[in-house]
């Protein structure tokens, strides 16, 4: 299996050295390109099969307007961060991110996470889990209540075998709950990949539109 | 007046609760309104101790009248003596009522001026000749006091205009009634009257000064109190900073260390959980202290070689102090409990309320402790005394429940909840 490409966007230098010295060892990820900002990463011209962005970048770009710019770009994209900022973290999954993870993970939770996107599956830590099963905004994905119980078993830190046998499914169940529950997330947010999914949006967006104000609209 | 043991919230941000001495401040964080109105509950006293006596003394000048003359002046003895008779019966059952809830009750005014209104006309009837005649004119100026003394204006108005017009009802019906006594007892009354309305707005106005002044001065004892537990607040986040981030700052400023030591990188790990914590709480609450605490708890943890991920979330603002202790301690022991037997080195503290949608569950705070680690069978079982008593039972002290989940390889999870 061909080696893993990862670029890494980051305005901390020293965490984009430290990644480099960290991921050095690991044989099948290859760290081809840092850069801090999404505009410079995109400058750079290259591709890459994971892109791991920072949520908060400094140059003030919004969130999940960068994971569109890097979707577009071919890349899936795998969030990190400090602090769990909730809105932004639920509006880049919305965007269209594999994952997030915290930076106080360990390596190889890091690189498990990387495999797992880079293989086009999700990458769902504790830390999104309990971002999302704490949503509370009014449009939120509805979950059913399985899919609640092992959302929230999950964000308490217990392993998806710990969580299966707690929500009394399957593992390959939970897995799979899990996952649907990102794609409702995901679906929420239509991405608009190409021009005509972006027509297919403004029609959509008008008829809500046109729904709010039926009589009086002409 | 008071009683209780009254706490402020709410607007003060939830504060741990604080006692506000014996002025009671308004519900939940509104410590502007006026509750303590004691002045003009005392003032009303006064002022039905005061109609009283005067009812009780009007009572005598008609017998000793009669004595004095001997009947001269009254044209129908009978009624004279059946309308006093009724005057008397009525007073005392009026002086009792107004004794035993020590004010003027507002509704009894219309039935006292009433009925001495038609003991007036019908007194006024029964005499003759002088004014001081008839049985019911001494009691009808204590009527007038007294409905002024019940502490409305317009009451005690009509009252006197009432009592005016029945007087002059019953003179005009009498025989031999000379129009200068008549005026003579119009004047008293109107007189009496205006007198105790006067008196009486002048008291409950300093009463009002006095209220507002003690409602003014709770806001403010509660406002110090709140700026007080403020300080002590910032004072413990200060002590906190320098016992954590400035201290380990310090130390890697003055060089010399190597950064790359696992046991500074532990440290300083700790330190940015610690300030995570900060970070992410908005103002200061009993359900922050909860988040400051469980941070401070992962500090020490590890320091101890466990890396411990707290997550919080709509933690409730209003979590009683023996709760947020009970829960704090727990979580520490459950912590213990990982290090001593799960054999890894990490574990996840999350703790959340049951958010805007739950609003109406039972259960306001979950709390877990979780770990990866080699876990145990629950049913072979002996697990220690520290999971029975430290857990288990502070959380029922404060009437929360604990319950732990595990299995052989599948790591730990014991779960704190409150209320059960």
């Amino acid at each position: 299996m061909a080696d893993v490409t990862v670029a890494a966007i980051d305005d901390d230098r020293m965490l984009l050295g430290g990644l480099q010295f960290w991921l050095a060892p690991v044989t099948d990820l290859d760290l081809v390109a840092t850069a801090p900002t999404v505009a410079a990463y995109l400058a750079l011209d290259v591709r890459v099969d994971v892109v791991l962005l920072d949520l908060n970048l400094r140059d003030g770009s919004v969130p999940a307007a960068n994971v569109t710019r890097l979707l577009a770009s071919g890349a899936a994209v795998l969030v990190v961060s400090t602090i769990p900022d909730a809105e932004h973290v639920l509006a880049t999954i919305e965007a269209g991110a594999a994952g997030y993870i915290t930076k106080d993970n360990d390596l190889p939770v890091l690189v498990e996470a990387i495999r797992h996107v880079a293989e086009g599956g999700v990458a769902i830590s504790p830390e999104l889990a309990f971002v999302l099963s704490n949503d509370h905004r009014p449009g939120r994905p509805q979950l059913s209540p399985q899919e609640s119980i092992v959302l929230r078993a999950y964000a308490s830190g217990a392993t998806l075998q710990a969580t299966a046998r707690r929500a009394g499914i399957a593992y390959g169940t939970a897995r799979q709950y899990l996952e649907r529950i990102k794609r409702k997330y995901t679906d929420a947010g239509r991405p608009t990949h190409t021009k005509l999914d972006l027509v297919e949006r403004v029609r959509e967006d008008r008829l809500e539109l046109d729904g709010l104000h039926p009589p009086s609209q002409p | 007046m008071v009683g209780g043991t009254p706490t402020i919230r709410g607007a003060l941000h939830g504060l741990t609760p604080i006692a506000a001495g014996r002025i009671r401040v308004g519900p939940v964080g509104r410590p502007d309104v006026p509750v303590a109105r004691d002045a003009r509950a005392r003032a009303l006293a006064l002022m039905a101790y005061v109609a009283s006596a005067l009812r009780v003394t009007q009572l005598v000048p008609w017998p000793l009248t009669m004595a004095e003359f001997a009947g001269r002046g009254v044209a129908r003895p009978g009624l004279a003596f059946a309308v006093y008779g009724v005057l008397c019966a009525w007073s005392v059952a009026w002086t009792v009522a107004v004794l035993t809830r020590r004010a003027i009750p507002v509704r009894l005014v219309p039935v006292d001026v009433g009925l001495t209104a038609i003991c007036l006309v019908l007194g006024g009837f029964a005499a003759e000749a002088t004014s001081w005649a008839n049985p019911a004119a001494a009691i009808a100026l204590a009527v007038a006091a007294a409905s002024a003394a019940a502490g409305t204006v317009t009451g005690s108005a009509t009252a006197v205009a009432v009592l005016i017009s029945a007087y002059l009802g019953g003179a005009a019906s009498g025989l031999g009634q000379t129009w200068a006594a008549a005026a003579y007892a119009v004047c008293t009354l109107a007189g009496v009257g205006l007198l105790a309305a006067v008196v009486c707005r002048y008291l409950l106005g300093q009463a009002a000064i006095a209220d507002a002044t003690a409602v003014e001065l709770a806001a403010a004892q509660a406002r110090s109190a709140a700026e007080q537990s403020r300080q002590q607040e910032r004072a413990r986040q200060y002590r906190m900073l320098h016992d954590t981030v400035l201290s380990t700052l310090s130390t890697l400023a003055r060089g010399g260390l190597d950064v790359n030591d696992p046991l500074i990188r532990q440290r300083c790990a700790a330190d940015a959980d610690y300030l995570r914590g900060l970070i992410s709480s908005d103002g200061v609450s009993a359900g922050n202290h909860l988040q400051g605490e469980l941070a401070a708890i992962g500090r020490s943890q590890a320091a101890l070689g466990l890396r411990v991920h707290v997550h919080c979330a709509d933690i409730p603002v209003d979590l009683p102090a023996p709760v947020v202790r009970a829960m704090s301690d727990a979580t520490r022991e459950a912590l213990n409990n990982v290090i001593k037997h799960s054999g890894v080195n990490q574990a996840w503290v999350t703790a959340f309320g049951p958010g805007p949608q739950q609003s109406r569950s039972p259960v306001r705070l979950t709390l877990t402790i979780t770990d990866r680690g080699r876990g145990f069978d629950p049913m072979a079982g002996h697990h220690g005394l520290g999971l029975r008593e430290s857990i288990t039972g502070r959380l029922r002290e404060v009437g929360g429940a604990a319950a732990i989940d595990s299995s052989s390889g599948q790591g730990t999870t014991v779960e704190l909840t409150w209320p059960t």
